[in-house]
Protein backbone atom coordinates (compact mmCIF):
# COMPACT_ATOMS: atom_id res chain seq x y z
CA UNK A 1 0.00 0.00 0.00
CA UNK A 2 1.10 3.73 -0.49
CA UNK A 3 3.32 5.03 2.00
CA UNK A 4 3.68 8.50 0.20
CA UNK A 5 7.60 8.52 -0.41
CA UNK A 6 6.93 10.16 -3.94
CA UNK A 7 8.95 7.93 -6.03
CA UNK A 8 6.61 7.96 -8.67
CA UNK A 9 6.00 11.88 -8.71
CA UNK A 10 10.27 12.18 -9.18
CA UNK A 11 9.90 9.53 -11.66
CA UNK A 12 6.50 10.86 -13.90
CA UNK A 13 7.46 12.57 -17.26
CA UNK A 14 3.92 14.53 -17.14
CA UNK A 15 4.67 15.47 -13.60
CA UNK A 16 7.58 17.05 -14.75
CA UNK A 17 5.87 18.89 -17.83
CA UNK A 18 2.72 19.57 -16.54
CA UNK A 19 1.96 21.96 -13.65
CA UNK A 20 -2.00 20.65 -13.53
CA UNK A 21 -1.27 17.24 -13.50
CA UNK A 22 -2.04 15.41 -9.75
CA UNK A 23 -0.03 13.13 -10.24
CA UNK A 24 0.12 9.14 -9.71
CA UNK A 25 -0.38 8.65 -5.69
CA UNK A 26 -3.25 10.97 -6.00
CA UNK A 27 -5.03 9.33 -8.50
CA UNK A 28 -4.38 5.89 -7.38
CA UNK A 29 -6.03 7.27 -3.74
CA UNK A 30 -8.57 8.53 -5.47
CA UNK A 31 -9.21 5.08 -7.21
CA UNK A 32 -8.98 3.02 -4.01
CA UNK A 33 -12.01 5.32 -3.08
CA UNK A 34 -14.02 5.18 -6.32
CA UNK A 35 -13.53 1.40 -6.26
CA UNK A 36 -14.50 1.22 -2.76
CA UNK A 37 -18.20 0.07 -2.69
CA UNK A 38 -19.51 1.99 0.49
CA UNK A 39 -18.64 5.18 -1.24
CA UNK A 40 -21.33 7.40 -2.97
CA UNK A 41 -18.91 10.14 -3.92
CA UNK A 42 -17.78 8.96 -7.37
CA UNK A 43 -19.18 11.55 -9.46
CA UNK A 44 -17.85 14.41 -7.32
CA UNK A 45 -14.10 12.47 -7.03
CA UNK A 46 -14.12 11.58 -11.26
CA UNK A 47 -15.36 15.34 -12.00
CA UNK A 48 -12.10 16.25 -9.58
CA UNK A 49 -10.12 13.88 -11.38
CA UNK A 50 -10.52 15.38 -14.98
CA UNK A 51 -10.06 18.36 -13.84
CA UNK A 52 -6.61 17.05 -12.57
CA UNK A 53 -5.98 16.56 -15.97
CA UNK A 54 -5.66 12.95 -15.69
CA UNK A 55 -5.79 12.47 -19.62
CA UNK A 56 -2.32 13.96 -19.59
CA UNK A 57 -0.92 11.08 -18.53
CA UNK A 58 0.21 9.15 -21.72
CA UNK A 59 1.50 5.72 -20.16
CA UNK A 60 4.88 5.75 -19.47
CA UNK A 61 4.37 3.64 -16.76
CA UNK A 62 7.48 4.44 -15.15
CA UNK A 63 5.27 5.40 -11.65
CA UNK A 64 4.62 1.50 -11.40
CA UNK A 65 8.60 0.72 -12.58
CA UNK A 66 9.88 2.79 -9.28
CA UNK A 67 6.68 1.57 -6.70
CA UNK A 68 8.18 0.28 -3.95
CA UNK A 69 4.91 -1.14 -2.78
CA UNK A 70 3.55 -2.35 -6.03
CA UNK A 71 0.54 -0.19 -5.85
CA UNK A 72 0.46 0.20 -9.50
CA UNK A 73 -0.30 3.75 -10.00
CA UNK A 74 -0.17 3.49 -13.57
CA UNK A 75 -3.48 0.63 -14.03
CA UNK A 76 -5.18 2.99 -11.58
CA UNK A 77 -5.02 6.08 -13.58
CA UNK A 78 -5.68 4.10 -16.81
CA UNK A 79 -9.02 2.87 -14.95
CA UNK A 80 -9.87 6.04 -13.77
CA UNK A 81 -9.22 7.55 -17.18
CA UNK A 82 -11.95 5.01 -18.56
CA UNK A 83 -14.52 5.45 -15.46
CA UNK A 84 -14.06 9.25 -15.97
CA UNK A 85 -14.82 9.28 -19.41
CA UNK A 86 -18.01 7.08 -19.13
CA UNK A 87 -18.58 9.40 -15.86
CA UNK A 88 -18.33 12.28 -18.29
CA UNK A 89 -20.66 10.40 -21.06
CA UNK A 90 -23.17 9.40 -18.15
CA UNK A 91 -23.52 13.21 -17.28
CA UNK A 92 -23.96 14.79 -20.58
CA UNK A 93 -26.77 12.45 -21.41
CA UNK A 94 -28.29 12.08 -17.59
CA UNK A 95 -27.89 15.40 -16.15
CA UNK A 96 -27.19 15.26 -12.40
CA UNK A 97 -28.87 17.17 -10.09
CA UNK A 98 -27.13 20.36 -9.33
CA UNK A 99 -25.39 20.26 -12.74
CA UNK A 100 -21.98 19.10 -13.59
CA UNK A 101 -19.00 21.24 -14.53
CA UNK A 102 -17.86 21.67 -17.83
CA UNK A 103 -16.17 18.39 -19.49
CA UNK B 1 -1.50 28.90 -12.19
CA UNK B 2 -3.10 29.82 -15.32
CA UNK B 3 -3.65 28.17 -18.61
CA UNK B 4 -4.69 29.99 -21.59
CA UNK B 5 -7.97 29.39 -23.50
CA UNK B 6 -7.04 26.57 -26.18
CA UNK B 7 -5.61 24.99 -22.96
CA UNK B 8 -8.79 25.38 -20.92
CA UNK B 9 -10.87 24.05 -23.92
CA UNK B 10 -8.81 20.91 -24.38
CA UNK B 11 -8.68 20.01 -21.26
CA UNK B 12 -12.61 20.51 -21.13
CA UNK B 13 -12.99 18.55 -23.82
CA UNK B 14 -10.38 15.40 -23.15
CA UNK B 15 -12.68 12.93 -22.26
CA UNK B 16 -14.25 13.15 -25.86
CA UNK B 17 -11.06 12.99 -27.28
CA UNK B 18 -9.67 10.24 -25.00
CA UNK B 19 -12.43 7.98 -26.00
CA UNK B 20 -12.29 7.93 -29.55
CA UNK B 21 -8.46 7.91 -28.97
CA UNK B 22 -8.38 4.39 -27.35
CA UNK B 23 -10.63 3.23 -29.61
CA UNK B 24 -8.25 4.14 -32.55
CA UNK B 25 -5.34 3.13 -30.07
CA UNK B 26 -6.81 -0.77 -30.25
CA UNK B 27 -8.11 -1.22 -33.75
CA UNK B 28 -5.14 0.49 -35.85
CA UNK B 29 -3.05 -2.06 -34.77
CA UNK B 30 -5.18 -4.48 -35.53
CA UNK B 31 -6.05 -3.76 -38.66
CA UNK B 32 -2.98 -1.77 -39.95
CA UNK B 33 -0.70 -4.50 -40.45
CA UNK B 34 -2.28 -7.15 -42.26
CA UNK B 35 -3.13 -4.34 -44.85
CA UNK B 36 0.30 -2.99 -44.83
CA UNK B 37 1.55 -6.65 -45.35
CA UNK B 38 -0.37 -6.73 -48.12
CA UNK B 39 -0.34 -3.82 -50.14
CA UNK B 40 3.03 -2.91 -49.20
CA UNK B 41 4.94 -5.76 -49.19
CA UNK B 42 3.31 -8.65 -50.79
CA UNK B 43 1.79 -7.33 -53.90
CA UNK B 44 5.23 -5.55 -54.15
CA UNK B 45 7.11 -8.70 -54.07
CA UNK B 46 5.04 -10.77 -56.26
CA UNK B 47 3.18 -12.94 -53.93
CA UNK B 48 -0.48 -12.39 -55.07
CA UNK B 49 -2.22 -14.36 -57.02
CA UNK B 50 -2.38 -12.22 -60.60
CA UNK B 51 -5.59 -10.33 -60.30
CA UNK B 52 -5.98 -10.06 -56.43
CA UNK B 53 -5.95 -5.82 -56.50
CA UNK B 54 -7.05 -5.30 -60.20
CA UNK B 55 -9.34 -2.35 -60.71
CA UNK B 56 -12.52 -4.59 -60.67
CA UNK B 57 -11.66 -6.36 -57.51
CA UNK B 58 -10.39 -3.31 -55.42
CA UNK B 59 -13.63 -1.67 -56.24
CA UNK B 60 -15.82 -4.64 -55.69
CA UNK B 61 -14.19 -4.79 -52.16
CA UNK B 62 -14.42 -0.94 -51.55
CA UNK B 63 -17.69 -0.54 -52.48
CA UNK B 64 -18.53 -3.56 -50.23
CA UNK B 65 -20.86 -1.51 -47.14
CA UNK B 66 -18.63 -3.68 -44.36
CA UNK B 67 -15.49 -1.90 -46.26
CA UNK B 68 -17.24 1.53 -46.65
CA UNK B 69 -18.38 1.49 -42.76
CA UNK B 70 -14.93 0.05 -41.83
CA UNK B 71 -12.44 2.21 -43.44
CA UNK B 72 -15.12 4.91 -42.81
CA UNK B 73 -14.67 4.36 -39.09
CA UNK B 74 -10.92 2.88 -38.81
CA UNK B 75 -9.09 5.67 -40.90
CA UNK B 76 -10.45 8.87 -38.82
CA UNK B 77 -10.19 6.80 -35.65
CA UNK B 78 -6.19 6.35 -36.93
CA UNK B 79 -5.65 9.42 -37.26
CA UNK B 80 -7.13 10.90 -34.03
CA UNK B 81 -4.68 8.54 -32.60
CA UNK B 82 -1.71 9.32 -34.31
CA UNK B 83 -2.70 13.58 -33.81
CA UNK B 84 -3.30 12.97 -30.04
CA UNK B 85 0.34 10.68 -29.81
CA UNK B 86 1.62 13.30 -31.92
CA UNK B 87 0.42 15.87 -29.35
CA UNK B 88 1.95 14.54 -26.69
CA UNK B 89 5.28 13.68 -28.48
CA UNK B 90 5.57 16.98 -28.90
CA UNK B 91 4.94 18.27 -25.94
CA UNK B 92 7.69 15.28 -24.53
CA UNK B 93 10.42 16.52 -26.17
CA UNK B 94 9.61 20.63 -25.94
CA UNK B 95 7.89 22.59 -23.46
CA UNK B 96 4.66 21.97 -21.93
CA UNK B 97 3.89 25.59 -22.36
CA UNK B 98 2.26 25.24 -25.48
CA UNK B 99 0.18 22.33 -25.42
CA UNK B 100 -2.94 24.78 -26.36
CA UNK B 101 -1.26 25.89 -29.66
CA UNK B 102 0.04 22.10 -30.26
CA UNK B 103 -3.38 20.48 -29.55
CA UNK B 104 -5.43 22.91 -31.73
CA UNK B 105 -2.90 22.11 -34.61
CA UNK B 106 -2.74 18.22 -34.37
CA UNK B 107 -6.13 18.21 -33.63
CA UNK B 108 -7.22 20.62 -36.75
CA UNK B 109 -5.09 18.69 -38.88
CA UNK B 110 -6.82 15.36 -37.94
CA UNK B 111 -10.45 17.03 -39.20
CA UNK B 112 -8.96 17.79 -42.54
CA UNK B 113 -7.66 14.20 -42.51
CA UNK B 114 -10.91 13.52 -41.60
CA UNK B 115 -13.24 15.19 -44.05
CA UNK B 116 -10.39 13.95 -46.89
CA UNK B 117 -11.12 10.74 -45.61
CA UNK B 118 -14.87 11.02 -46.26
CA UNK B 119 -14.11 12.74 -49.50
CA UNK B 120 -12.01 9.83 -50.88
CA UNK B 121 -14.15 7.32 -49.88
CA UNK B 122 -17.44 9.14 -51.44
CA UNK B 123 -15.50 9.69 -55.08
CA UNK B 124 -15.26 6.26 -55.19
CA UNK B 125 -18.93 5.66 -55.82
CA UNK B 126 -19.21 8.96 -58.06
CA UNK B 127 -18.04 8.86 -61.57
CA UNK C 1 21.36 21.49 -20.31
CA UNK C 2 18.01 22.02 -18.47
CA UNK C 3 15.23 23.48 -19.78
CA UNK C 4 12.08 24.66 -17.83
CA UNK C 5 9.76 22.42 -18.76
CA UNK C 6 6.83 24.76 -18.31
CA UNK C 7 7.25 27.85 -16.51
CA UNK C 8 4.96 26.61 -13.90
CA UNK C 9 5.74 22.79 -13.62
CA UNK C 10 6.78 21.78 -10.43
CA UNK C 11 6.36 25.20 -8.50
CA UNK C 12 6.02 25.57 -5.42
CA UNK C 13 2.26 26.00 -4.33
CA UNK C 14 3.14 28.68 -1.72
CA UNK C 15 5.42 30.10 -0.34
CA UNK C 16 7.81 27.58 1.40
CA UNK C 17 11.30 28.73 2.91
CA UNK C 18 12.34 25.14 2.02
CA UNK C 19 13.59 25.86 -1.99
CA UNK C 20 15.24 28.52 -3.44
CA UNK C 21 14.30 27.75 -7.44
CA UNK C 22 11.60 24.83 -8.76
CA UNK C 23 13.04 21.85 -10.53
CA UNK C 24 14.06 21.69 -13.84
CA UNK C 25 13.59 19.00 -16.05
CA UNK C 26 16.63 18.38 -18.50
CA UNK C 27 16.44 18.64 -21.96
CA UNK C 28 17.57 14.82 -22.08
CA UNK C 29 15.35 13.21 -19.47
CA UNK C 30 14.03 10.98 -22.07
CA UNK C 31 17.50 9.28 -22.55
CA UNK C 32 17.88 8.63 -18.94
CA UNK C 33 15.92 4.98 -19.16
CA UNK C 34 15.41 2.79 -21.41
CA UNK C 35 11.77 2.57 -20.67
CA UNK C 36 11.81 6.81 -20.97
CA UNK C 37 12.81 6.08 -24.59
CA UNK C 38 10.18 3.62 -25.05
CA UNK C 39 7.72 6.32 -23.90
CA UNK C 40 8.97 8.88 -26.37
CA UNK C 41 8.80 6.05 -29.15
CA UNK C 42 5.58 5.28 -28.28
CA UNK C 43 4.27 8.66 -28.80
CA UNK C 44 5.85 9.45 -31.98
CA UNK C 45 4.72 6.17 -33.50
CA UNK C 46 1.85 8.22 -34.08
CA UNK C 47 3.70 9.61 -36.76
CA UNK C 48 3.87 6.47 -38.58
CA UNK C 49 0.07 6.16 -38.22
CA UNK C 50 -0.35 9.41 -39.84
CA UNK C 51 2.00 8.77 -42.60
CA UNK C 52 0.46 4.65 -43.46
CA UNK C 53 -3.37 6.41 -43.65
CA UNK C 54 -1.93 9.21 -46.22
CA UNK C 55 -0.68 6.16 -48.30
CA UNK C 56 -4.35 4.61 -47.93
CA UNK C 57 -6.58 7.57 -48.75
CA UNK C 58 -4.33 8.49 -51.77
CA UNK C 59 -4.91 4.44 -52.57
CA UNK C 60 -8.32 5.39 -52.07
CA UNK C 61 -8.35 8.99 -54.20
CA UNK C 62 -6.87 6.86 -57.06
CA UNK C 63 -9.67 4.56 -56.91
CA UNK C 64 -12.37 6.97 -57.15
CA UNK C 65 -10.14 8.81 -60.03
CA UNK C 66 -10.75 5.34 -62.41
CA UNK C 67 -8.48 2.43 -63.57
CA UNK C 68 -5.69 4.63 -64.83
CA UNK C 69 -4.66 6.39 -61.66
CA UNK C 70 -5.37 2.43 -59.87
CA UNK C 71 -2.84 1.20 -61.86
CA UNK C 72 -0.61 4.12 -61.45
CA UNK C 73 -1.04 3.84 -57.50
CA UNK C 74 0.04 0.12 -57.28
CA UNK C 75 3.13 1.05 -59.99
CA UNK C 76 4.26 3.24 -57.40
CA UNK C 77 3.46 0.45 -54.43
CA UNK C 78 6.16 -1.10 -56.40
CA UNK C 79 9.23 1.21 -55.62
CA UNK C 80 11.70 0.01 -53.47
CA UNK C 81 11.78 3.09 -51.46
CA UNK C 82 8.40 2.63 -50.70
CA UNK C 83 8.17 -0.95 -49.78
CA UNK C 84 11.38 -0.13 -47.61
CA UNK C 85 9.09 2.43 -45.76
CA UNK C 86 6.25 -0.32 -45.82
CA UNK C 87 8.37 -3.16 -44.13
CA UNK C 88 9.34 -0.15 -41.22
CA UNK C 89 5.75 0.74 -40.99
CA UNK C 90 4.83 -2.64 -40.19
CA UNK C 91 7.52 -3.38 -37.90
CA UNK C 92 6.46 -0.16 -35.69
CA UNK C 93 3.04 -0.96 -35.68
CA UNK C 94 3.77 -4.53 -34.60
CA UNK C 95 5.46 -2.89 -31.82
CA UNK C 96 3.23 -0.57 -30.83
CA UNK C 97 0.37 -3.25 -31.04
CA UNK C 98 2.11 -5.28 -29.19
CA UNK C 99 3.16 -3.06 -25.95
CA UNK C 100 -1.10 -1.50 -26.18
CA UNK C 101 -2.59 -5.00 -26.48
CA UNK C 102 0.06 -6.83 -23.92
CA UNK C 103 1.09 -4.13 -21.53
CA UNK C 104 -1.13 -1.51 -21.61
CA UNK C 105 -4.60 -2.57 -22.60
CA UNK C 106 -4.25 -4.94 -19.41
CA UNK C 107 -3.68 -2.25 -17.12
CA UNK C 108 -6.69 -0.38 -18.17
CA UNK C 109 -9.33 -3.34 -16.89
CA UNK C 110 -10.55 -2.01 -13.81
CA UNK C 111 -11.97 -5.23 -11.28
CA UNK C 112 -15.34 -4.92 -12.34
CA UNK C 113 -17.09 -2.37 -14.53
CA UNK C 114 -20.81 -2.21 -13.13
CA UNK C 115 -21.57 -5.93 -12.04
CA UNK C 116 -19.90 -7.59 -14.63
CA UNK C 117 -16.47 -8.91 -12.79
CA UNK C 118 -12.85 -9.18 -14.95
CA UNK C 119 -11.70 -11.95 -15.79
CA UNK C 120 -8.80 -13.26 -15.02
CA UNK C 121 -5.48 -11.33 -16.16
CA UNK C 122 -3.87 -14.15 -17.81
CA UNK C 123 -6.82 -14.16 -19.85
CA UNK C 124 -5.90 -11.03 -22.00
CA UNK C 125 -2.75 -11.70 -23.62
CA UNK C 126 -3.30 -14.73 -25.27
CA UNK C 127 -7.53 -13.75 -26.09
CA UNK C 128 -5.64 -10.44 -27.53
CA UNK C 129 -3.17 -12.79 -30.00
CA UNK C 130 -5.62 -14.76 -31.14
CA UNK C 131 -8.29 -11.80 -31.74
CA UNK C 132 -5.30 -10.00 -33.47
CA UNK C 133 -4.15 -13.36 -35.66
CA UNK C 134 -7.61 -14.13 -36.58
CA UNK C 135 -8.76 -10.20 -37.85
CA UNK C 136 -5.13 -10.06 -40.06
CA UNK C 137 -5.47 -13.65 -41.19
CA UNK C 138 -9.00 -12.48 -42.63
CA UNK C 139 -7.54 -9.27 -43.77
CA UNK C 140 -4.64 -10.72 -45.83
CA UNK C 141 -6.56 -13.48 -46.65
CA UNK C 142 -9.96 -11.08 -48.73
CA UNK C 143 -7.41 -8.59 -49.37
CA UNK C 144 -4.78 -10.66 -50.95
CA UNK C 145 -6.92 -12.64 -53.08
CA UNK C 146 -6.87 -15.82 -51.81
CA UNK C 147 -9.98 -16.13 -50.30
CA UNK C 148 -13.07 -15.87 -50.87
Amino acid sequence: MCINCMLCYAACPVVGKEPGFIGPAAIALAHRYNLDTRDQGQAERLQALRDGEIYDCSYANECSEVCPKSVDPAAAVQQSKLFATLDWVQGLVLPRPGGQGEG
Amino acid sequence: MEHGPAKKLVTALEPLIWGPFVTGNFLTPLVFPAVVLVLGIAYPLGWLPADALSYERAYALATNPLAVVGLLAILPLALLAGSHHLRFGIIDLGSAEHDGAVAMLVYGLWQLGAIATAIAILRIFFD
Amino acid sequence: MAIPAHRDAMKPRDRARTRAAAPMMPENWWTKNPRYRAYVAYAWAGAFFWLQALVFIRGLWALGTGEVAWNAFLQALQNPLFVGFHVLSLLVLLWYGARTYFKLFVKTQPPKIGPMPRPPLGVFPPALAAVWLGASAVLVLVLGGIWP
